[in-house]
């Protein structure tokens, strides 16, 4: 059978941490759904990152835009996670980067001022945010390990491990710059691994 | 003319503005001279369009601003485009090439400075983004339909909140589309 949007939602946050079914009452009306293009910039630079994103399809990645046209790609989203700019959510800080589809997609989300009402009045939702929060800081060191010391075809076959399905629906040259090489080499590369 | 969610018409508008931001990225390391170039085809520079949209930024932001104000408030509001609005909106359009479908003049009062200064323009005309996405946000939970907002072209050429805020947005990217052009 089919799991409805919010089965999907519940299943995801009792991965993390689970919440009451009095906190989980509160917590899903708030949600609300949202379906966009692809190639929709959700947040800018600049902006301060109003929503917490749970992705139901689609992919999605936030860059880093440098004045010299070049960019860095530094996290791809999809189906099922939690997205959208997540410390200029937390800190409501202006956000440095771009958040935006890559393929049309398809979310639920929630303002972050109802987030942080929400983890005002159930300690388990706070005890969840503080879970996610860890495990991204996690992700992210790992991230920042893997950059300083794999090589080129190192990091694509981790990514590919953690992501197959990326290769055929990301343009390449955002893997490519994720991957921090550019877009030629990393046509050598996908030819040399694919053999 | 259809009806939409005013959800789903701010958020399209408000997706349209970020785009526009992202595509000043490039122009933040252009020099000064590279802004003020004159194209070979003696059309504007790139400081003078942003010069010229940020004029309509300073009528139109604050105009908007002072229509939401008057509005009431609406949790899920309609939006139905009106006849005149959609008019101005369709004749700013541009085709998926970025090519304008209908040429015309720029109106007197909006006419560009032979060297304007380039540099603050760019840094006015990001703002002026900023502050669109701000009153948008705004405007999801507003009726859009009832309240006018004079137009910079005349008083008494008034559109509705929602047409005002596609024929800006329209404006603009009828103008970043022409500084793609000139960029090439």
């Amino acid at each position: 059978m089919k799991k409805t949007d919010h089965e999907l939602l519940r299943e995801f946050v009792d991965s993390l941490h689970p919440i009451t079914d009095e906190a989980w009452r509160d917590f899903v009306v708030h949600w609300r759904p949202l379906v966009a293009k692809r190639k929709s910039i959700l947040t800018a630079a600049g902006e301060t990152e109003k929503y917490v994103y749970f992705v139901l399809q689609g992919i999605q990645r936030a860059y880093y835009a440098s004045d010299n046209d070049k960019e860095a790609t530094v996290v791809f989203t999809y189906p099922y996670s939690f997205s959208g700019v997540a410390d200029s959510a937390l800190t409501q800080l202006p956000s440095k980067f771009y958040f935006e589809t890559l393929t049309a997609s398809r979310f639920l989300r929630l303002p972050v001022s109802k987030l942080f009402e929400l983890m005002d009045q159930h300690h388990c939702i706070n005890q969840l945010i503080l879970k996610t929060l860890a495990l991204t800081l996690y992700g992210v060191l790992n991230r920042q390990a893997e950059i300083q010391l794999f090589s080129s075809e190192e990091k694509f076959k981790t990514l590919l491990k953690r992501s197959p399905h990326l290769l055929n629906l990301v343009p390449h040259k955002y893997i490519a710059s994720y991957l921090g090489i550019d877009a030629t080499n990393f046509s050598k590369l996908l030819a040399s691994v694919e053999i | 003319m259809k009806t939409i969610s005013n959800r789903l018409f701010i958020e399209n508008i408000s997706m349209d503005v970020r785009s526009i931001l992202k595509e000043t990225e490039v122009l933040k390391s252009l020099s000064v001279d590279q802004l003020n170039k004159q194209p070979s085809n003696n059309g504007w520079s790139i400081g003078q369009c942003l010069q010229h949209m940020n004029v309509y930024s300073r009528h139109y932001i604050p105009a908007i601003e002072t229509a939401l104000t008057r509005a009431k408030s609406e949790e899920s509001g309609k939006f139905r485009s009106g006849w005149l609005g959609g008019y101005f909106a369709n004749l700013m359009k541009t085709d998926s090439n970025g090519i304008v479908k209908s040429k015309m003049k720029s109106p007197k009062n909006a006419e560009p400075s032979v060297v304007p200064d380039s540099g603050a323009e760019l840094i006015e005309f990001i703002s002026h983004q900023h502050h669109l996405l701000n009153i948008l946000d705004i405007a999801q939970n507003v009726n859009l339909g009832n309240e006018r907002v004079p137009t910079s072209l005349s008083r008494f050429i008034r559109l509705k909140i929602g047409d005002t805020f596609s024929f800006f947005v329209e404006h603009e990217k009828r103008h970043m589309a022409q500084i793609g052009r000139i960029m090439k």
